[in-house]
């Protein structure tokens, strides 16, 4: 009876959703390029990206229902003390400079909320949207008050940055608070223990498969590691992008925050080890269901370690920024009727549906995940799972005793 | 090392060989789900299924085994189980004097678990159990001794584990075993070793079961 590794199908899922270590390659180099050039026109700054890229949990981007280009988000932390300038000064110094390059006038988008894009066409029709997020370090007041009023960690608080925002209406500046390499540090702290159980079997694979771009297996960088838990959020991710994908719940489903931090808390919180995909989907998703019962009954005790949690009184939602206790991801789950929260549960039982309680069912056929993870995606995997099955089956047949466990003197059931 | 750490490595390794299971803890309890994955050999039979199981390990851990559970709904009610559902693998007393040899995860899946699941995989397949099995209750348990001791005597047994359970050794009385040699030149050396075991409690918890059911059935 060959039953199907579930597991191993999300994996290969996973890789296709995932940047492809040259493109990853790519990607440093088209940054690490404007961070040399802002440094050769004289400014002093720290460059590092945040976000997926950062958090190993990239995504091949939706755009209207078709797979697009990738988001790199980098941090332009300029060195300059917050009282010696103002949001308006740092957005623009690093706009200003960008502008007065020929190459990068040519791909700079109009002036965003918080960053500046460059939109890079690569020559294979997949590119890169690389955001610069002009920031400073956070105020040491800030900082401060971060330890001592609620209770953050010191080694997240020191990471704290302003950046700054410019608002619709007047068009005026202003600092927001916000800590993208906190966030990385409080993620890796979860992610270690899955990566260091699969590490050195994943190293070794993308070393085999990437020979042309790595001279060694110590040369493939831990950033292109991938443990089940940034499998699984970016599964989670993919799954949210097709499900809402012209639904009428689209401009309410969850953001990326969301889905990357209830998963990491999660994990965290039950301290869960397994480096099977399938199996810490299911996990995760069982657990988050659990939570829907807030939906109607706001009164359900809340235990301290709720990763979402209700006000009895005013119905509001909470879901906490682990590096910044005071920001709240779901502080607009209320409005309309709880209609964000709706959103969000309604997208918790499809991935019930679609991926657990359906790649359980025996006779799963993998193709029926195409409609909620995405017809290439899913095609390319199956592929590659089937070349991988028939290479284990060879492998099998060259030691066909390799897993089979010999009984010898055997016990007797009894009671 | 704490025993959760313990308890993590020895997942670790077991999860190399069975892969689709997650360890994850409610309070002190740790806990191994997942679907097992097995294939196994007995008197030239190779059996390959799967079951789900979920695998309880208290944090008394090794002292006291992990409780199995089979959560898939394969295998029937009055298929050997515990109260609370759990699979009867083994007489208790066994399966820890095993388990010793061995106090691994990986060790108490393939010795354990997968002989069970192989048990029940088999009978489906040709109707009967591969390797017998023991009644149930007190006579599983008197059933053990027998075969441990080598003896056919009841009274035998409670002789034996009156000095197991007091760890109370004399060499030179006589063998409990009726064959009139001393015990240090009979089942001396059987004693002792089950003696360097420590586990008293379980020989006199064994002691008990058979003496009520003696007086109830007297
Ligand atoms: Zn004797």
């Amino acid at each position: 009876m060959e039953s199907i590794n579930k597991g191993l199908i999300f994996e290969e899922i996973g890789k296709q959703l995932d940047i492809s270590p040259t493109m990853y390659k790519l990607a440093v180099e088209r940054y690490t390029a404007v961070a040399e050039y802002l440094e050769e026109n004289d400014l002093k700054a720290h460059f590092y990206p945040q976000g997926s890229f950062r958090l190993g949990t990239v995504t091949r981007p939706i755009r209207n229902g078709i797979e697009s280009d990738y988001d790199i988000d980098l941090v332009c932390q300029i060195l300059v003390d917050k009282n010696n300038t103002s949001p308006s000064t740092i957005k623009n110094t690093v706009g200003n400079l960008l502008r007065k390059n020929k190459r990068y006038k040519k791909i700079l988008d109009e002036e965003g909320r918080r960053c500046w894009t460059l939109i890079y066409a690569e020559k294979d029709g997949i590119g890169f949207h690389l955001d610069i997020l002009p920031s400073i370090r956070e105020s040491i007041e800030i900082i401060e008050s971060l330890i001592k009023e609620y209770n953050l960690a010191p080694r997240y608080a020191e990471s704290a940055i302003a950046i700054t925002n410019k608002n619709k209406i007047d068009n005026l500046y202003n600092w927001e608070s916000s800590n993208p390499n906190g966030y990385g540090l409080w993620f890796d702290e979860i992610n270690k223990s899955f990566y260091d159980l699969v590490e050195k079997s994943t190293r070794k694979q993308i070393y085999e498969n990437n020979r042309d771009i790595f001279a060694s297996i110590d040369d493939v960088p831990p950033q292109l590691i991938r443990t089940p838990l940034q499998r699984v959020i970016q599964i989670l991710k993919r799954h949210r992008d097709l499900r809402f994908n012209g639904h009428k719940l689209e401009d309410d489903k969850p953001i990326s925050m969301i889905i990357t931090t209830l998963v990491s808390q999660i994990a965290k919180n039950e301290n869960c080890l397994t480096t099977d995909i399938f199996v810490l989907l299911k996990f995760i998703a069982l657990k988050l269901a659990q939570y829907a019962i807030l939906l109607s009954n706001i009164e359900i005790s809340q235990q301290q370690y709720a990763v979402i949690k209700r006000d009895i009184y005013t119905g509001k939602w909470y879901i906490s920024n682990p590096v910044n206790p005071a920001e709240n991801f779901a502080d607009r789950w209320h409005e309309n009727d709880n209609r964000k929260a709706k959103a969000f549960f309604q997208w918790v039982n499809w991935v019930y549906l679609d991926l657990i309680q359906n790649m359980d069912k025996p006779g799963f056929d993998i193709n029926s995940l195409k409609n909620v993870l995405g017809n290439n995606v899913v095609e390319k995997a199956n592929a590659k799972y089937q070349s991988l099955l028939l290479q284990h089956h060879n492998d099998c047949m060259q030691s066909s005793s390799l897993s089979t466990v010999n009984i010898t003197s055997p016990g007797k059931p009894w009671g | 090392m704490n025993i959760k750490e313990v308890i993590e490595n020895q997942f670790k390794e077991l999860i190399k060989k069975y892969p689709s299971f997650i360890l994850y803890w409610e309070d002190d309890i740790g806990i191994v789900k997942g679907e097992l994955n097995f294939k196994a050999l007995y008197n030239g039979v190779v059996i390959a299924d799967t079951y789900t199981i979920k695998i309880e390990i208290p944090s008394t851990y090794p002292s006291n085994l992990p409780m199995t559970k089979e959560i898939g709904g394969r295998i029937p009610l009055n298929f050997h189980r515990l109260a609370n559902d759990y699979l009867c693998l083994e007489v208790p007393t066994k399966m820890k004097i095993i388990f010793m040899q061995n106090p691994t995860l990986l060790f108490y899946v393939e010795k354990f678990v997968v002989e069970y699941l192989y048990g029940f995989s088999y009978k489906e397949k040709f109707g009967r159990l591969p390797y017998g099995e023991h009644p149930h209750g007190n006579a599983g348990i008197i059933d053990f001794y027998k075969e441990l001791f080598g003896v056919t005597d009841i009274n035998s047994i409670l002789k034996f584990l009156k000095i197991l359970s007091n760890s109370n050794y004399r060499g030179h009385h006589l063998c409990p075993c009726n064959s009139e040699k001393k015990l240090r030149n009979c089942h001396g050396k059987t004693i002792r070793e089950l003696m360097q075991l420590d586990i008293a409690y379980m020989f006199r918890f064994d002691l008990d079961v058979i003496l009520r059911s003696k007086t109830n059935r007297f």
